[in-house]
């Protein structure tokens, strides 16, 4: 009985949720930041690891610390195939 | 006149006649050193204390540079990873006869997914390029300073002041020379990144550094020798971990691409250095040259009167 009371439930909800609207689209620097925070994390760089709680996008760049305090920011390019390209990071005084 | 008579006279003879020349010629000689080494005075320490300031920042400079652009490709780790586990690259390598063939195959992978060996050089020579520039500025800026400094010497010794412009002039033609016979002595295997013009004099002082040639395969690489011993490593890096090519690869490439750009980022701070040396002796040894001109030409045997 309960668990037919739990499928039950659990196709209501399903149901439920079709036929609401769609959550906003990602726009292309959220979609970025997104990108890099989930693609970044195992990212060795000559001055440190990337501390992804920091990674924030601002003028078409992407900003950043590294674990040794340095704050970096570096232009990004969408890519056909979905990855991105990185430029020459810039270090922010 | 016996023999010991035809002796002394001859040897009182040439003493009548010799000493006055001998007394000008050792008198010339210490007018001369007198004068070079107050003109040098003016001229050495403060070059010293330019070239000690060069050498102070630029190496470090040049590292952080290097670093950087390295920070850059590190990023850039993700894509090569994925493109070296796709199934064609695992085919393509697999076609490999020889380690030469692999070693190949994997650079050319790294140029066309992280950098090309031209956007290594060419940042290479940006570095140089701006650092020449302001060793030129800095340079010219000395040349102005030691024409006023030496100023009074030549109208001490009856010399036209020398312009600045007469200054680079002058010493340039003898640095270039230098660098020249630098170059021709640089191994045939190990050819100086430097090309065809020597116009900027600090830059091509700096890309004095040796290139390393790679030729085979149709794939025809120069990049600076420093570079080459560094990525020898990371291909034998990959190299083994060929076989188990698990999850933290990118971690791991990216670490090894990190502590690539440290140590190419040591090399090149080294060369800087190196090269500041050379051209701090250049230098040094084109002031000295020009000041042993201005006395030969100033203080003859008239003047030693």
């Amino acid at each position: 009985m309960l668990q037919r009371l739990l499928i039950c439930c659990c196709l209501l909800g399903l149901l439920g949720g079709c036929g609401r609207p769609a959550g906003p689209a990602r726009t292309p620097a959220e979609e970025a930041v997104y990108y890099f925070k989930s693609h970044q994390g195992a990212t060795m760089t000559p001055h440190g690891k990337i501390r992804i709680e920091t990674v924030t996008e601002q003028d078409g760049k992407l900003r950043y610390t590294t674990q040794n305090g340095g704050a970096w920011s570096v232009t990004y390019t969408k890519q056909a195939d979905g990855t991105y390209q990185y430029g020459t990071p810039e270090e922010v005084k | 006149m016996d023999r010991r008579q035809f002796m002394i006279s001859s040897g009182w003879a040439a003493l009548a006649v010799g000493t006055p020349a001998g007394y000008l010629l050792v008198r010339r000689q210490q007018l001369r050193a007198q004068a070079r080494e107050r003109l040098l005075t003016e001229a050495l320490p403060p070059l010293e204390e330019l070239s000690g300031g060069h050498l102070a920042t630029m190496p470090g400079r040049a590292r952080e540079e290097i670093r950087r652009f390295f920070h850059g490709k590190c990023l850039n780790v993700e894509s090569f990873v994925s493109h070296i586990c796709s199934n064609s690259f695992v085919e393509q390598v697999g076609r490999c006869r020889t380690s030469q063939e692999r070693e190949d195959c994997f650079l050319a992978a790294f140029c066309s997914r992280v950098a090309t060996e031209a956007e290594i050089v060419n940042h290479v020579e940006t570095i140089a390029g701006e650092m020449g520039s302001e060793l030129n500025a800095a340079w010219r800026h000395y040349c102005e300073r030691l024409g006023e400094a030496w100023r009074p010497q030549l109208a001490g010794l009856g010399a036209a002041p020398l312009s600045s412009d007469q200054l680079l002039d002058a010493t340039g033609a003898f640095i270039r020379e230098e660098i020249r016979a630098a170059v021709r002595t640089a191994a045939a295997n190990r050819l100086p990144a430097l090309g065809e013009t020597m116009e900027n004099i600090g830059k091509s002082a700096l890309l004095l550094a040796p290139l390393a040639l790679f030729g085979n395969a149709g794939l025809a690489v120069g990049i600076p020798l420093f570079v080459a011993n560094s990525i020898r490593n990371v291909w034998n890096y990959i190299w083994s971990r060929w076989q188990d090519r698990r999850g933290d690869f990118q971690a791991a490439l990216s670490g090894r691409f990190a502590m690539l750009g440290n140590r190419v980022g040591d090399g090149f701070q080294t060369e800087i250095r190196l090269r500041l040396n050379d051209l701090y002796t250049w230098r040094s040894n084109a002031v000295r040259n020009q000041a042993e001109k201005i006395v030969e030409e100033r203080i003859g045997m008239f003047e030693s009167l």
